[in-house]
Protein backbone atom coordinates (compact mmCIF):
# COMPACT_ATOMS: atom_id res chain seq x y z
CA UNK A 1 0.00 0.00 0.00
CA UNK A 2 1.16 3.35 -0.80
CA UNK A 3 2.09 4.74 2.29
CA UNK A 4 0.72 8.41 1.40
CA UNK A 5 -2.83 6.31 1.28
CA UNK A 6 -2.22 5.52 5.02
CA UNK A 7 -2.34 9.17 5.86
CA UNK A 8 -5.24 9.83 4.00
CA UNK A 9 -7.01 7.18 5.48
CA UNK A 10 -6.50 8.39 9.46
CA UNK A 11 -7.28 11.98 8.08
CA UNK A 12 -10.46 10.47 6.63
CA UNK A 13 -11.24 8.69 9.57
CA UNK A 14 -10.56 11.75 11.71
CA UNK A 15 -12.85 14.38 9.88
CA UNK A 16 -15.54 11.65 10.39
CA UNK A 17 -14.91 11.21 14.19
CA UNK A 18 -15.44 15.45 14.01
CA UNK A 19 -18.47 15.11 12.16
CA UNK A 20 -20.08 12.46 14.92
CA UNK A 21 -18.85 14.73 17.65
CA UNK A 22 -20.16 17.93 16.19
CA UNK A 23 -23.45 15.35 15.63
CA UNK A 24 -23.43 14.30 19.60
CA UNK A 25 -22.91 17.98 20.47
CA UNK A 26 -25.78 19.29 18.22
CA UNK A 27 -27.89 16.74 20.26
CA UNK A 28 -26.65 17.01 23.66
CA UNK A 29 -27.17 21.16 23.00
CA UNK A 30 -29.80 21.16 24.80
CA UNK A 31 -29.01 19.75 27.74
CA UNK A 32 -26.04 22.62 27.85
CA UNK A 33 -23.61 20.37 27.95
CA UNK A 34 -20.66 19.80 25.41
CA UNK A 35 -17.96 17.06 24.02
CA UNK A 36 -14.39 17.58 23.76
CA UNK A 37 -12.53 14.47 22.14
CA UNK A 38 -9.97 16.30 20.59
CA UNK A 39 -7.63 13.79 22.17
CA UNK A 40 -8.85 11.26 19.78
CA UNK A 41 -7.54 12.87 16.61
CA UNK A 42 -3.97 12.62 17.95
CA UNK A 43 -3.38 9.17 19.25
CA UNK A 44 -2.99 7.24 16.13
CA UNK A 45 -1.00 9.95 14.21
CA UNK A 46 1.61 10.18 17.64
CA UNK A 47 1.78 6.47 18.31
CA UNK A 48 1.66 4.73 15.00
CA UNK A 49 2.27 7.06 12.29
CA UNK A 50 5.73 8.19 11.07
CA UNK A 51 7.64 11.88 12.14
CA UNK A 52 6.13 13.30 8.52
CA UNK A 53 2.84 12.04 8.01
CA UNK A 54 2.18 11.87 11.61
CA UNK A 55 2.83 15.58 11.73
CA UNK A 56 0.64 16.34 8.25
CA UNK A 57 -2.00 14.26 10.07
CA UNK A 58 -2.05 16.12 13.02
CA UNK A 59 -1.75 19.58 11.30
CA UNK A 60 -4.70 19.05 9.22
CA UNK A 61 -6.87 18.11 11.96
CA UNK A 62 -5.68 20.73 13.66
CA UNK A 63 -6.78 23.01 10.66
CA UNK A 64 -10.12 21.61 10.79
CA UNK A 65 -10.51 22.36 14.48
CA UNK A 66 -9.28 25.94 13.80
CA UNK A 67 -11.59 26.52 11.10
CA UNK A 68 -14.92 26.11 13.59
CA UNK A 69 -13.54 27.80 16.56
CA UNK A 70 -13.85 31.20 17.76
CA UNK A 71 -10.04 31.34 18.25
CA UNK A 72 -6.95 33.57 16.54
CA UNK A 73 -6.81 30.94 13.58
CA UNK A 74 -4.26 28.44 14.28
CA UNK A 75 -4.27 28.14 18.02
CA UNK A 76 -5.57 24.53 17.75
CA UNK A 77 -3.00 23.23 15.29
CA UNK A 78 -0.27 25.31 17.60
CA UNK A 79 -1.44 22.57 20.08
CA UNK A 80 -2.00 19.58 18.16
CA UNK A 81 1.37 19.76 16.76
CA UNK A 82 2.70 20.26 20.30
CA UNK A 83 1.44 17.37 21.65
CA UNK A 84 2.07 15.48 18.69
CA UNK A 85 5.98 16.44 19.52
CA UNK A 86 5.58 15.86 22.99
CA UNK A 87 3.62 11.85 22.08
CA UNK A 88 6.59 11.42 20.22
CA UNK A 89 8.80 12.27 22.28
CA UNK A 90 7.55 9.82 24.57
CA UNK A 91 6.50 6.93 22.34
CA UNK A 92 9.64 4.96 23.34
CA UNK A 93 8.29 5.04 27.50
CA UNK A 94 4.88 4.58 26.22
CA UNK A 95 3.74 0.69 25.47
CA UNK A 96 1.10 1.38 23.06
CA UNK A 97 -0.93 -1.69 22.87
CA UNK A 98 -1.22 -1.80 26.40
CA UNK A 99 -4.56 -0.22 26.91
CA UNK A 100 -4.28 1.65 30.18
CA UNK A 101 -1.23 3.10 28.43
CA UNK A 102 -3.29 4.14 25.39
CA UNK A 103 -6.01 5.95 27.66
CA UNK A 104 -4.35 7.03 30.94
CA UNK A 105 -2.47 9.14 27.80
CA UNK A 106 -5.40 10.53 25.60
CA UNK A 107 -7.41 11.24 29.06
CA UNK A 108 -4.08 13.70 29.34
CA UNK A 109 -3.77 15.18 26.40
CA UNK A 110 -7.36 16.51 26.44
CA UNK A 111 -7.52 17.35 30.15
CA UNK A 112 -4.56 19.30 28.96
CA UNK A 113 -5.96 20.60 25.52
CA UNK A 114 -9.70 21.76 27.70
CA UNK A 115 -6.74 23.35 30.08
CA UNK A 116 -5.56 25.18 27.01
CA UNK A 117 -8.73 26.70 25.80
CA UNK A 118 -9.71 27.99 29.08
CA UNK A 119 -6.19 29.67 28.87
CA UNK A 120 -7.55 31.30 26.11
CA UNK A 121 -10.51 32.76 26.92
CA UNK A 122 -8.91 33.23 30.51
CA UNK A 123 -9.73 36.83 29.33
CA UNK A 124 -13.73 36.55 29.66
CA UNK A 125 -15.34 38.42 32.38
CA UNK A 126 -18.10 36.81 34.39
CA UNK A 127 -15.96 34.26 35.43
CA UNK A 128 -17.80 33.14 38.40
CA UNK A 129 -18.69 29.93 40.16
CA UNK A 130 -21.16 28.83 37.24
CA UNK A 131 -18.51 29.23 34.83
CA UNK A 132 -16.22 26.72 36.71
CA UNK A 133 -18.99 24.43 37.69
CA UNK A 134 -19.87 24.03 33.73
CA UNK A 135 -16.52 24.15 32.57
CA UNK A 136 -15.91 21.15 34.87
CA UNK A 137 -18.91 19.23 34.12
CA UNK A 138 -17.85 19.37 31.01
CA UNK A 139 -14.37 18.28 31.20
CA UNK A 140 -15.81 15.26 33.19
CA UNK A 141 -17.91 13.88 30.70
CA UNK A 142 -15.49 14.70 27.75
CA UNK A 143 -12.96 12.45 29.70
CA UNK A 144 -15.34 10.08 30.35
CA UNK A 145 -16.50 9.47 26.39
CA UNK A 146 -12.61 9.64 25.91
CA UNK A 147 -12.58 6.89 28.63
CA UNK A 148 -15.29 4.69 26.83
CA UNK A 149 -14.12 5.72 22.56
CA UNK A 150 -9.85 5.58 22.78
CA UNK A 151 -9.38 2.25 22.62
CA UNK A 152 -11.83 1.58 20.27
CA UNK A 153 -11.48 4.49 17.69
CA UNK A 154 -7.54 3.69 17.83
CA UNK A 155 -8.56 -0.27 16.89
CA UNK A 156 -10.92 0.79 14.76
CA UNK A 157 -8.29 2.83 12.27
CA UNK A 158 -5.80 0.06 12.98
CA UNK A 159 -8.59 -2.37 12.00
CA UNK A 160 -8.93 -0.12 8.47
CA UNK A 161 -5.28 0.21 7.93
CA UNK A 162 -4.49 -3.04 8.08
CA UNK A 163 -7.79 -4.34 6.30
CA UNK A 164 -6.26 -1.99 3.81
CA UNK A 165 -3.17 -3.66 3.90
CA UNK A 166 -1.04 -0.94 5.39
CA UNK A 167 2.21 -2.23 6.99
CA UNK A 168 2.41 -0.16 10.20
CA UNK A 169 5.59 -2.51 11.23
CA UNK A 170 7.28 -1.03 8.33
CA UNK A 171 6.09 2.55 9.08
CA UNK A 172 7.64 2.63 12.62
CA UNK A 173 11.06 0.83 11.44
CA UNK A 174 11.33 3.99 8.90
CA UNK A 175 10.83 6.42 11.61
CA UNK B 1 29.10 51.71 -2.88
CA UNK B 2 25.74 49.95 -3.84
CA UNK B 3 26.69 46.63 -2.12
CA UNK B 4 28.19 47.84 1.24
CA UNK B 5 24.87 50.34 1.87
CA UNK B 6 23.05 47.18 1.54
CA UNK B 7 25.13 44.90 3.92
CA UNK B 8 25.10 47.98 6.60
CA UNK B 9 21.16 48.32 6.29
CA UNK B 10 20.99 44.68 6.39
CA UNK B 11 19.00 44.44 9.39
CA UNK B 12 16.68 46.77 8.52
CA UNK B 13 15.58 44.91 5.30
CA UNK B 14 15.25 41.71 7.42
CA UNK B 15 13.33 43.78 9.86
CA UNK B 16 11.32 44.94 6.94
CA UNK B 17 10.94 41.48 5.40
CA UNK B 18 9.48 40.41 9.00
CA UNK B 19 7.18 42.99 9.10
CA UNK B 20 5.77 42.18 5.88
CA UNK B 21 5.39 38.27 6.40
CA UNK B 22 3.76 39.38 9.81
CA UNK B 23 1.29 41.71 9.00
CA UNK B 24 0.54 40.68 5.10
CA UNK B 25 1.58 37.09 4.63
CA UNK B 26 0.64 35.20 7.47
CA UNK B 27 -3.34 36.72 7.70
CA UNK B 28 -3.75 36.32 4.19
CA UNK B 29 -2.28 32.53 4.80
CA UNK B 30 -4.38 32.38 8.07
CA UNK B 31 -7.65 33.66 6.20
CA UNK B 32 -7.15 31.37 3.12
CA UNK B 33 -6.78 27.99 5.43
CA UNK B 34 -9.98 29.04 7.57
CA UNK B 35 -11.87 29.40 4.45
CA UNK B 36 -10.80 26.41 2.66
CA UNK B 37 -10.72 24.02 5.39
CA UNK B 38 -14.10 25.74 6.83
CA UNK B 39 -15.82 25.49 3.29
CA UNK B 40 -13.91 21.46 2.57
CA UNK B 41 -16.02 20.20 6.10
CA UNK B 42 -19.21 21.99 5.68
CA UNK B 43 -20.60 19.32 3.93
CA UNK B 44 -19.79 16.88 6.84
CA UNK B 45 -22.24 18.18 9.11
CA UNK B 46 -24.61 20.24 6.43
CA UNK B 47 -25.31 16.75 4.76
CA UNK B 48 -26.48 15.08 7.88
CA UNK B 49 -28.91 17.95 8.98
CA UNK B 50 -30.38 17.27 5.36
CA UNK B 51 -30.54 13.46 5.83
CA UNK B 52 -32.19 14.28 9.24
CA UNK B 53 -35.10 16.36 7.40
CA UNK B 54 -35.59 13.78 5.00
CA UNK B 55 -36.01 11.96 7.83
CA UNK B 56 -38.69 13.58 9.84
CA UNK B 57 -40.34 14.21 6.35
CA UNK B 58 -40.95 10.31 6.01
CA UNK B 59 -42.20 9.99 9.45
CA UNK B 60 -44.87 12.77 8.84
CA UNK B 61 -45.54 10.93 5.75
CA UNK B 62 -46.52 8.15 7.80
CA UNK B 63 -49.49 10.29 9.87
CA UNK B 64 -52.83 9.23 9.35
CA UNK B 65 -55.15 10.71 7.02
CA UNK B 66 -57.23 12.39 9.83
CA UNK B 67 -54.42 13.60 11.55
CA UNK B 68 -53.59 15.58 8.57
CA UNK B 69 -56.98 17.00 8.17
CA UNK B 70 -56.89 18.08 11.18
CA UNK B 71 -53.36 19.85 11.40
CA UNK B 72 -54.63 21.70 8.31
CA UNK B 73 -58.24 22.66 9.45
CA UNK B 74 -55.80 24.33 12.01
CA UNK B 75 -53.74 25.78 10.01
CA UNK B 76 -56.09 27.37 8.10
CA UNK B 77 -57.45 29.34 11.20
CA UNK B 78 -54.27 30.52 12.19
CA UNK B 79 -53.65 31.22 8.41
CA UNK B 80 -57.16 33.43 8.59
CA UNK B 81 -55.91 35.11 12.68
CA UNK B 82 -52.58 36.26 10.28
CA UNK B 83 -54.43 37.48 7.05
CA UNK B 84 -55.91 39.90 9.91
CA UNK B 85 -52.86 40.71 11.08
CA UNK B 86 -51.25 41.37 8.09
CA UNK B 87 -53.94 43.98 7.04
CA UNK B 88 -53.43 45.81 10.35
CA UNK B 89 -49.75 45.33 9.61
CA UNK B 90 -50.14 47.05 6.25
CA UNK B 91 -52.71 50.20 7.78
CA UNK B 92 -50.27 50.88 10.83
CA UNK B 93 -47.52 51.06 8.13
CA UNK B 94 -48.68 53.33 5.73
CA UNK B 95 -49.58 55.27 8.56
CA UNK B 96 -46.22 55.35 9.93
CA UNK B 97 -44.84 56.36 6.15
CA UNK B 98 -47.47 59.20 6.19
CA UNK B 99 -46.04 60.26 9.72
CA UNK B 100 -42.66 60.16 8.80
CA UNK B 101 -43.07 62.13 5.88
CA UNK B 102 -44.97 64.84 7.52
CA UNK B 103 -42.51 65.18 10.40
CA UNK B 104 -39.55 64.88 7.87
CA UNK B 105 -38.28 62.43 9.75
CA UNK B 106 -35.92 59.80 8.55
CA UNK B 107 -37.31 55.92 7.86
CA UNK B 108 -36.70 52.83 10.07
CA UNK B 109 -34.14 50.16 8.59
CA UNK B 110 -36.86 47.47 7.05
CA UNK B 111 -35.36 44.39 6.29
CA UNK B 112 -36.31 41.09 4.64
CA UNK B 113 -36.25 37.77 6.12
CA UNK B 114 -33.54 34.93 5.23
CA UNK B 115 -35.68 31.82 6.78
CA UNK B 116 -32.40 29.31 6.99
CA UNK B 117 -31.97 25.69 8.97
CA UNK B 118 -29.49 25.08 11.65
CA UNK B 119 -26.95 22.57 10.50
CA UNK B 120 -24.92 22.21 13.55
CA UNK B 121 -24.85 23.42 17.30
CA UNK B 122 -21.54 24.06 19.31
CA UNK B 123 -22.32 25.24 22.68
CA UNK B 124 -19.29 24.83 25.42
CA UNK B 125 -18.70 26.51 28.25
CA UNK B 126 -16.25 28.89 25.93
CA UNK B 127 -18.84 29.86 23.51
CA UNK B 128 -21.85 29.59 22.20
CA UNK B 129 -22.55 29.19 18.32
CA UNK B 130 -24.51 27.63 15.12
CA UNK B 131 -24.10 26.97 11.97
CA UNK B 132 -26.96 27.43 9.68
CA UNK B 133 -26.98 25.92 6.07
CA UNK B 134 -26.71 29.40 3.85
CA UNK B 135 -24.66 31.55 3.27
CA UNK B 136 -23.13 34.85 1.29
CA UNK B 137 -24.99 33.07 -1.93
CA UNK B 138 -28.34 33.82 -0.09
CA UNK B 139 -27.33 37.18 1.17
CA UNK B 140 -26.58 36.59 4.55
CA UNK B 141 -23.58 39.33 5.72
CA UNK B 142 -21.54 39.52 8.75
CA UNK B 143 -23.03 41.40 11.27
CA UNK B 144 -26.89 40.70 10.56
CA UNK B 145 -29.22 40.18 13.59
CA UNK B 146 -30.95 37.14 13.56
CA UNK B 147 -33.68 36.29 15.12
CA UNK B 148 -36.24 32.99 15.81
CA UNK B 149 -39.52 32.23 17.38
CA UNK B 150 -38.63 33.64 20.85
CA UNK B 151 -37.43 36.67 19.48
CA UNK B 152 -33.42 37.38 19.37
CA UNK B 153 -31.33 34.18 18.83
CA UNK B 154 -27.76 36.10 17.92
CA UNK B 155 -25.52 37.95 15.49
CA UNK B 156 -23.76 36.44 12.30
CA UNK B 157 -19.98 36.54 13.05
CA UNK B 158 -18.51 34.60 9.77
CA UNK B 159 -20.33 34.40 6.56
CA UNK B 160 -19.50 31.22 4.18
CA UNK B 161 -20.89 31.22 0.39
CA UNK B 162 -23.38 28.31 1.34
CA UNK B 163 -22.82 28.29 5.35
CA UNK B 164 -22.82 31.06 8.57
CA UNK B 165 -21.90 30.92 11.55
CA UNK B 166 -24.39 32.72 14.47
CA UNK B 167 -22.98 33.79 17.82
CA UNK B 168 -26.03 33.45 20.14
CA UNK B 169 -26.96 35.83 22.58
CA UNK B 170 -26.01 33.40 25.57
CA UNK B 171 -22.56 33.81 24.52
CA UNK B 172 -20.46 35.41 26.93
CA UNK B 173 -19.00 37.61 24.07
CA UNK B 174 -22.29 39.03 23.22
CA UNK B 175 -23.10 42.62 23.98
CA UNK B 176 -25.82 44.33 22.73
CA UNK B 177 -28.17 47.90 23.27
CA UNK B 178 -31.55 46.98 25.02
CA UNK B 179 -33.75 48.41 27.42
CA UNK B 180 -36.70 47.12 29.19
CA UNK B 181 -40.51 47.11 28.07
CA UNK B 182 -42.49 50.62 28.34
CA UNK B 183 -38.93 52.02 29.23
CA UNK B 184 -36.81 53.88 26.59
CA UNK B 185 -33.68 54.56 28.79
CA UNK B 186 -30.71 52.03 27.25
CA UNK B 187 -29.19 49.33 28.90
CA UNK B 188 -26.96 47.04 28.35
CA UNK B 189 -27.76 43.20 27.63
CA UNK B 190 -24.43 40.63 27.87
CA UNK B 191 -24.44 37.01 27.64
CA UNK B 192 -23.67 34.86 30.21
CA UNK B 193 -22.31 31.49 31.37
CA UNK B 194 -24.69 28.71 31.36
CA UNK B 195 -24.90 25.93 34.01
CA UNK B 196 -24.79 22.60 32.58
CA UNK B 197 -28.50 20.82 32.51
CA UNK B 198 -30.02 24.57 32.79
CA UNK B 199 -31.64 26.80 30.19
CA UNK B 200 -29.46 29.60 28.94
CA UNK B 201 -29.04 32.97 31.04
CA UNK B 202 -27.46 36.62 30.35
CA UNK B 203 -27.62 39.63 32.28
CA UNK B 204 -28.12 43.36 31.83
CA UNK B 205 -26.46 46.29 33.35
CA UNK B 206 -26.96 50.28 33.37
CA UNK B 207 -30.47 49.97 34.47
CA UNK B 208 -31.99 52.68 35.82
CA UNK B 209 -32.20 53.29 39.57
CA UNK B 210 -35.73 54.33 39.31
CA UNK B 211 -36.87 51.21 37.64
CA UNK B 212 -39.09 48.01 39.72
CA UNK B 213 -39.85 44.72 39.31
CA UNK B 214 -42.31 43.21 41.09
CA UNK B 215 -42.20 39.41 42.12
CA UNK B 216 -44.81 38.15 40.17
CA UNK B 217 -44.47 40.33 37.29
CA UNK B 218 -41.22 40.14 35.24
CA UNK B 219 -40.14 42.81 32.97
CA UNK B 220 -39.13 42.02 28.98
CA UNK B 221 -36.26 43.08 27.75
CA UNK B 222 -36.14 44.46 24.34
CA UNK B 223 -33.68 45.26 21.76
CA UNK B 224 -32.81 48.73 20.90
CA UNK B 225 -32.47 50.71 18.10
CA UNK B 226 -29.68 52.43 19.44
CA UNK B 227 -27.47 49.02 18.66
CA UNK B 228 -27.97 49.57 14.74
CA UNK B 229 -28.56 45.92 13.58
CA UNK B 230 -31.45 45.21 15.40
CA UNK B 231 -35.21 46.57 15.03
CA UNK B 232 -36.76 48.15 17.96
CA UNK B 233 -38.73 45.86 20.81
CA UNK B 234 -37.55 41.70 19.65
CA UNK B 235 -37.88 39.75 22.89
CA UNK B 236 -34.24 39.07 24.54
CA UNK B 237 -35.25 37.23 27.28
CA UNK B 238 -37.29 38.20 31.03
CA UNK B 239 -35.67 40.11 34.22
CA UNK B 240 -37.22 38.30 37.54
CA UNK B 241 -35.01 40.65 39.98
CA UNK B 242 -32.47 43.92 39.53
CA UNK B 243 -29.85 44.39 41.88
CA UNK B 244 -28.84 47.99 42.53
CA UNK B 245 -24.98 48.46 41.42
CA UNK B 246 -22.00 49.54 43.56
CA UNK B 247 -22.18 53.62 42.02
CA UNK B 248 -25.70 53.49 43.08
CA UNK B 249 -26.86 55.26 39.51
CA UNK B 250 -27.15 51.71 37.97
CA UNK B 251 -29.29 48.44 38.73
CA UNK B 252 -28.14 45.00 37.02
CA UNK B 253 -29.91 42.00 36.86
CA UNK B 254 -30.49 38.35 35.34
CA UNK B 255 -32.26 37.64 31.96
CA UNK B 256 -33.89 34.43 31.76
CA UNK B 257 -33.77 33.19 28.37
CA UNK B 258 -36.04 31.42 26.03
CA UNK B 259 -35.55 27.47 26.48
CA UNK B 260 -35.76 27.18 22.93
CA UNK B 261 -32.49 29.12 22.23
CA UNK B 262 -30.52 25.88 22.89
CA UNK B 263 -32.06 23.70 21.05
CA UNK B 264 -32.60 25.77 17.61
CA UNK B 265 -33.90 24.33 14.63
CA UNK B 266 -34.51 27.30 11.66
CA UNK B 267 -33.65 30.97 12.57
CA UNK B 268 -33.88 33.78 10.40
CA UNK B 269 -31.41 36.36 9.23
CA UNK B 270 -32.73 40.13 9.03
CA UNK B 271 -30.95 41.34 6.05
CA UNK B 272 -31.47 45.28 5.18
CA UNK B 273 -32.90 46.66 2.76
CA UNK B 274 -31.08 49.35 1.90
CA UNK B 275 -27.98 47.54 1.81
CA UNK B 276 -29.04 45.10 -0.19
CA UNK B 277 -30.12 47.66 -2.99
CA UNK B 278 -27.32 49.25 -2.70
CA UNK B 279 -25.64 45.61 -3.67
Amino acid sequence: MNPNHRLLIVIGINLLLAALVSQVNTAFSGWAVHFTVDALFLLVPGLYLGMVRGLLAAAVAGLAMDALLPLPFGAATAFYLAAFALILRSRHRLRRENWKHLVMAALALNFTYMTYLSFFFGGLPDRSSIYWSRLITDLILSEFVVFACACWYVDLQLTLLHQLGANLGAELRDF
Amino acid sequence: MLRKRFFTSRPLVALLALLVVWWLLLPTLGSFLKLTFFEFQAPLWTVPSYVKDLGEYWMLTKHSPVDLVEAGRDLARLNAAYELKLQEYSTLSDELQRLESILSLSSNARFRYEIARVSRRDQSSWWQQIIIRKGRLHGIREGAAVVYGGGVAGRVREVYQYSAVIELISSATFRIAAHLEGDMRPATYRGGRNLSFHPAIGSVTNVQSDILIASDAPLRLVTSRLGGVFPDGLTIGWVDYLDPGSDGLFQSGQVRLDTRLLELREVAVLIPLEEERKL
